[in-house]
């Protein structure tokens, strides 16, 4: 929660700076304007609980956290929706359409990645979070955590493997 | 997969080109506009408003280091659609993660009778403790007492338990032993501080006030108690 009058000034700048956009991202997943704006008050909710993990408003850092945010957020809102229960449903979901970086190794194979995996990851290997600040984020255990990032690493060595066979 | 192939500098690397690619394929976030619903700005008003509140509780409650805070994380639409729910007597969950215990309230629609009378009031304080600061608005009261001659502290406050309130106890859950005790009738939640420089908590729910009373403090257990049952209407 906010502690300072300097983090109430961080969050009204996030709000201010990034609503439109995590609108537009919210949108892209749920083409529905009621659920964006609900997945987008969610994540503003997230992000408030969090505001401590943000040092700097303007950051790239920054802006991709909230973008993984609503993302997921987006994701949840259709999971709570959805009547047909899925059990990998986290592995089934690719949330935003990513254009691959073009290392032609780790990173594109990480960019094809479910919207789960590939969100943990960035979390962990770009915004540095351990794994205890991702169950915070997450809203997860963290031996929950920890086996979502064994998880994900195993899905991204998976498409490696299988793109180095596609190779020979 | 046989063991965990990549290094964490490689995944780094990786990770940050892909971040570079997402925000590549985003517009900027100034060239997104939207006129989002009167409902949403309320929310999100709401939620800054509230804030603001628990920002002016912050500075009174780290007066006595306390890790156990309660703050009131708003009134949502958690449960706007579950009926059965709404319907129910006033009651409440209380939620217990990992770091924090989430206490939800629901099922008494109290409208504008919701808002909170600042007269309840401890009668009876440790010897040396005197008011020194308070904080009030239309849902809460929160009054700090203070030791001038130890420099310890006690925070005494108390929210408006109206449907879809939720307030949150921050605190790990290797932080504290928890209790059930009773206070005047009413069960209550003791939370004993495992470290010395943590605070114990004592929170307790007053069906007919529809009040929630939050005490925290570094006194002991049974001086917390006796001051949680001297609370009375009427300063």
């Amino acid at each position: 929660m906010i502690d300072s009058e300097e983090d109430k000034t961080k969050f009204e700048q996030i709000y201010l700076k990034y609503r439109g956009l995590m609108f537009y991202v919210a949108m892209k997943i749920l083409h529905n304007e009621h659920n964006a704006e609900d997945a987008v008050h969610q994540a503003f909710l997230s992000i408030l609980e969090n505001l401590d993990k943000i040092s700097n408003v303007e950051c790239p850092k920054t802006q991709s956290y909230i973008v993984i945010i609503v993302e997921r957020k987006a994701i949840d809102i259709i999971r709570t929706n959805t009547k047909i229960v899925n059990i990998n449903f986290d592995e089934t979901i690719g949330g935003i359409e990513i254009p691959l970086p073009g290392d032609n190794g780790v990173a594109d194979a990480m960019a094809k990645l479910p919207a789960r995996y590939r969100e943990v990851l960035l979390l962990r290997y770009d915004n540095g979070y351990t794994a205890k600040e991702l169950a915070k984020i997450l809203d997860m255990k963290k031996d929950s955590v920890q086996k979502l990032l064994w998880r994900s690493k195993n899905a991204l060595q998976k498409i490696i493997e299988m793109e180095d066979n596609d190779l020979l | 997969m046989n063991g965990i192939v990549y290094s964490d500098e490689v995944l780094r690397k990786a990770a940050g080109l892909v971040r570079k690619s997402i925000l590549i394929s985003m517009p900027k976030p100034s060239a997104c506009k939207y006129d989002f619903s009167k409902e949403f700005q309320k929310k999100m008003n709401y939620l800054m408003k509230k804030e603001r509140r628990c920002l002016k509780t912050r500075k009174i409650a780290t007066r006595v280091l306390a890790f156990f805070l309660v703050v009131l994380i708003g009134t949502s639409t958690w449960l706007a659609t579950d009926t059965e729910a709404r319907t129910a007597v006033f009651n409440w969950v209380r939620e217990v993660f990992e770091n924090s215990i989430i206490y939800r309230f629901f099922g008494n629609d109290i409208g504008d009778s919701g808002v909170v009378s600042p007269d309840y009031t401890p009668y009876w304080l440790p010897d040396g403790y005197n008011e020194a600061d308070v904080y009030i608005d239309k849902t809460m009261c929160s009054t700090y007492y203070q030791n001038d001659a130890t420099g310890s502290g006690i925070v005494f406050e108390y929210y408006a338990a109206e449907d879809g309130t939720q307030l949150e106890l921050l605190a790990g859950n290797e932080d504290y032993i928890y209790e059930k005790i009773e206070i005047d009738g009413y069960l209550a939640d003791y939370y004993e501080a495992i470290k010395n420089s943590n605070t114990n908590n004592l929170i307790w729910v007053d069906k007919q006030l529809n009040l929630v009373f939050c005490i925290y403090s570094d006194l002991e257990k049974s001086d917390i108690i006796r001051i949680a049952e001297s609370v009375s209407y009427g300063k």
